[in-house]
């Protein structure tokens, strides 16, 4: 690609392209590991768990993960 | 007792933190309905069927076995709490998990031990439980979709976040080599959009297609197909614009808008995975060679066995009697009371029971196809259909899309023989991108999926989607009285006349077959103070809207409402004991106001709504009511007969009626909303369309409101979208649109729909939490 003097400092680019496409894999990865693990599948009740003393009966997040 | 229980679980801080929460609903405790699910549950053959699988639904280890609960009662962040710290009290409980939003909850026990424990546990706290059937493989395949679809979502969400950064650098003016680079770049981007996210909606479009059937999905799969080969023509030949970002963003809305409904289609259909168990589990099966009993599951039962069903028993499937006769209750399947005698060769249909005595039933069907199974598939059924509102936006998409069809058409073929080539392909993709009718699309399912949420946070279960429709045309609404707008309590306060032990055994025996309120008062009254001998009842008879009748050692007893003249206490319910006709004493019963009523009837009355009575008391006491609520007396009718009810409900239009689900079934099924606030679930999901899970009348109200609001929304949704569309084809097809501004006016459509719908049930939510607050004071 013929990439002129004048536009040089968009070089930039070359890098932080490949590395937003990294991030976005990145990304992508964690939030189906997250669903997964049964994030959005009840979003009401944690806003009423976080409310009361942690213990540790509140952390059900642990357990799912350990059955993947 | 619960304060008890609290208290000596050194839980105090329940309190504390309940007193905390301005609007948490004071919940009360209420007595323990015994329930013939939860006796199963310790069963190990009947138990496989609620115990859950899926690993993804059980917290914890191995050791535990888990069962699913829909919990009525679940108001707040301290219930909560308190289900949640079940296990530092029982040894007998591993873990309780709650899920706030379907209003359930996972219980877990230890391998070796019983539910029970825990289950009364959380049912002396006042919560009721009904066990949810896992069907483990559906229920894995529902949740799998369910991610899966999430997952095409977060992927197109990414995707299309990363596309509109080339999109922006693009339009704020890279050049050359730089362009083409990011244009490539949002391509790549684009793939996994094309490829994965949108699969669901090209798969719709193709299937519907193959059925000949027209969906939305076509209209959007079009345009998806049409703008990416375009794009991608353009993006190897650097002729031309491209629409990655517009497509993305078009994708990534409507998978968001699927996902949404989804997700509140799984709400109400974790209604319908609720076991109204009815019928019995075993039955005596009568061996056809032996002649011998034996104790059977019901669903080994086959067509043509012979079944005893005794007295007191549930018939398991639909059958015929082949030998002995006696009466039956239909109540649970028809909301009939009455006993019906049933000879040899009569009909029984599952759910109804023997209260006489043992008979032998061949069986006509098996326990899954019999006509209470059917029933029940039937209202799951109701839920997951489309209702008119969905097939109306469809209907208007698919004028639409012709309407797409016919304007491209012309317009290529009038631009193109003018010899405008670029501008008639121009033209035409800036009407297709335009003509996207995904505001359409996504606003009555967006709507209606909000509003289920927030109906079933109120504690209302609605039917179906057209119930929305027809109840908010509703003018007039008629109230049952005893129960609806009384306590329906019927104390006994006066036995005026002959009063002795051997009347008072009469009265009992001849009312304990009864679902009348006043029945069930008099033999809970009666049968508290001592043991009552059972008599022999010849001619049992229950005369609905009159009373009941029967022979007892030679003379014809009655319990009849009371007719005659200068009742002792004129605004009490009474009824008259007769023996031959001739009056021996007459009964008094008092009833009290629900506190509710007096506020449901002003809040209708404020909005204009007609409301009156149908009763089957005495016109006086029914009067004296309506006086009380401030009901017109013209719209008050008394003496009324179940039928005569259901008469005056037909003969009048956009009427709804509030009432038992069993007693008034009739009427519920006649009127165009029947709003069913006492009687079983089951039954009562037979005979209404609505469903208010606590009972309380100050719901009739919010809800006609809350369906007109919604009615309202959906409407204006689809009147903008369809202008929208309209007028955008226009004048895209004479010129005014380029693509690219059809490009940024698409979404933008959209997401004013999003923003709407969301908006409006925010406010809608505000204004629940105020209701709330409002009806405790009442209280």
């Amino acid at each position: 690609m013929g990439i002129s003097p004048r536009n040089s400092y968009m070089n930039i680019l070359l890098i932080l392209i490949p590395i937003s496409v990294l991030f976005a894999g990145f990304f992508v990865a964690c939030f189906i590991l997250s669903s997964k693990n049964g994030q959005f599948e009840d979003l009401e009740t944690p806003a009423f768990r976080i409310l009361s003393d942690g213990d540790k009966e509140v952390n059900y997040g642990e357990n799912n993960e350990s059955k993947h | 007792m619960v304060f008890q229980f609290i208290n000596s679980s050194e839980l105090n801080e329940y309190y504390k933190i309940r007193a905390s929460l301005p609007d948490a609903k004071k919940q009360r405790a209420r007595p323990i309905a015994s329930n013939p699910q939860l006796e199963n549950i310790d069963d190990p053959v009947k138990q496989v069927k609620y115990l859950l699988t899926n690993s993804d639904d059980v917290p914890q280890a191995l050791s535990a076995k888990s069962v699913k609960f829909f919990v009525d009662g679940l108001h707040c962040f301290a219930c909560v709490w308190i289900l949640e710290k079940l296990p530092m009290l029982s040894e007998e409980v591993v873990a309780v998990r709650v899920n706030y939003f379907e209003k359930s909850l996972v219980l877990s026990v230890p391998n070796n031990s019983k539910f029970s424990e825990g289950v009364g546990l959380i049912q002396n706290l006042g919560y009721s439980l009904h066990p949810v059937s896992s069907n483990s493989d559906l229920e894995k395949l529902k949740s799998a979709n369910q991610k899966k679809l999430l997952y095409r979502v977060g992927v197109a969400g990414v995707a299309t976040g990363n596309i509109m950064l080339c999109a922006v650098a693009v339009y704020a003016g890279a050049e050359d080599s730089w362009k083409i680079l990011l244009d490539y770049v949002s391509g790549m981007f684009f793939l996994p959009i094309l490829f994965y996210s949108a699969i669901p909606i090209l798969k719709n479009a193709f299937f519907s297609i193959k059925n000949k059937q027209y969906s939305l999905d076509i209209a959007a799969a079009f345009s998806i197909i049409l703008g990416s080969s375009l794009s991608f023509f353009n993006l190897f030949h650097q002729t031309g614009d491209i629409y990655f970002d517009s497509i993305a963003t078009f994708v990534f809305l409507l998978m968001s808008a699927k996902y949404i409904l989804l997700r509140s289609n799984n709400i109400a259909a974790h209604l319908d995975t609720l076991d109204f168990q009815i019928t019995p589990n075993y039955c005596f099966k009568i061996d056809s060679n032996t002649s011998k009993r034996e104790k059977v599951d019901v669903v080994e039962i086959q067509e043509g066995d012979l079944i005893a069903l005794q007295a007191g028993e549930v018939a398991p499937i639909d059958g015929a009697v082949w030998q002995g006769e006696s009466y039956f209750d239909n109540s649970a399947i028809t909301g009939e009371s009455h006993p019906v005698k049933i000879k040899k060769g009569a009909r029984v249909s599952a759910g109804s029971r023997n209260i006489d005595s043992e008979v032998l039933i061949k069986s006509t069907s098996t326990h899954n196809s019999s006509s209470l199974s059917l029933m029940m598939d039937h209202i799951s059924k109701g839920w997951r259909g489309k209702g008119k509102i969905l097939n109306l936006t469809e209907k208007i998409s698919f004028i639409l899309f012709s309407c797409v069809i016919i304007s491209s058409l012309a317009t290529v073929i009038i631009v193109s023989s003018q010899g405008l080539y670029s501008e008639a392909l121009h033209r035409l993709l800036a009407i297709l991108v335009i003509a996207c009718p995904c505001a359409l699309g996504i606003g009555a399912p967006l709507a209606l999926g909000y509003s289920l949420k927030t109906l079933v946070q109120n504690g209302i279960i609605v039917k179906d989607s057209d119930v929305l429709d027809s109840a908010s045309k509703i003018t007039k609404v008629f109230f049952d009285k005893t129960g609806t707008l009384t306590q329906g309590s019927l104390d006994l306060i006066d036995w005026a006349g002959e009063r002795n032990d051997e009347l008072e055994n009469i009265v009992f025996n001849i009312e304990k077959y009864s679902l009348h309120p006043i029945a069930q008062s008099l033999s809970q009254h009666l049968g508290a103070r001592r043991t009552i001998p059972s008599l022999d009842l010849i001619n049992y008879k229950e005369d609905k809207g009159r009373g009941v009748f029967a022979e007892i050692n030679g003379s014809i007893w009655s319990l009849e409402k009371f007719n005659g003249d200068k009742p002792k206490h004129p605004h009490a319910s009474a009824c008259s004991l007769n023996l031959n006709g001739t009056s021996k004493a007459v009964l008094y019963f008092r009833d009290d106001l629900k506190l509710n009523s007096v506020s449901c009837i002003r809040e209708l009355k404020s909005e204009g709504i007609q409301t009156g009575i149908l009763s089957g008391d005495r016109k006086g006491v029914v009067d004296y009511w309506a006086d009380r609520l401030n009901i017109p007396s013209s719209n008050v009718f008394a003496d009324l007969s179940p039928s005569q009810k259901s008469e005056i409900i037909d003969a009048s239009s956009n009427v709804a009626m509030v009432g038992d689900g069993i007693n008034d079934a009739m009427a519920l099924t006649k009127s165009d909303v029947g709003i069913a606030v006492k009687g079983s679930l089951g039954a009562s999901l037979k005979s209404s369309g609505v469903i208010l899970l606590d009972h309380d009348v100050r719901k009739i109200g919010y809800f006609i409101q809350f369906s007109k609001n919604v009615m309202k929304l959906i409407r204006k949704n689809i009147y903008f979208s369809m202008s929208y569309n309209l007028i955008g084809i226009s004048l895209a097809s004479m010129g005014y649109i380029n693509p690219l501004a059809a490009a940024i006016l698409m979404p933008i459509s959209s997401l004013w729909i999003i923003f709407n719908v969301t908006w409006f049930f925010n406010r809608e939510d505000k204004e629940r939490i105020t209701w709330e607050s409002a009806q405790e004071i009442a209280i």
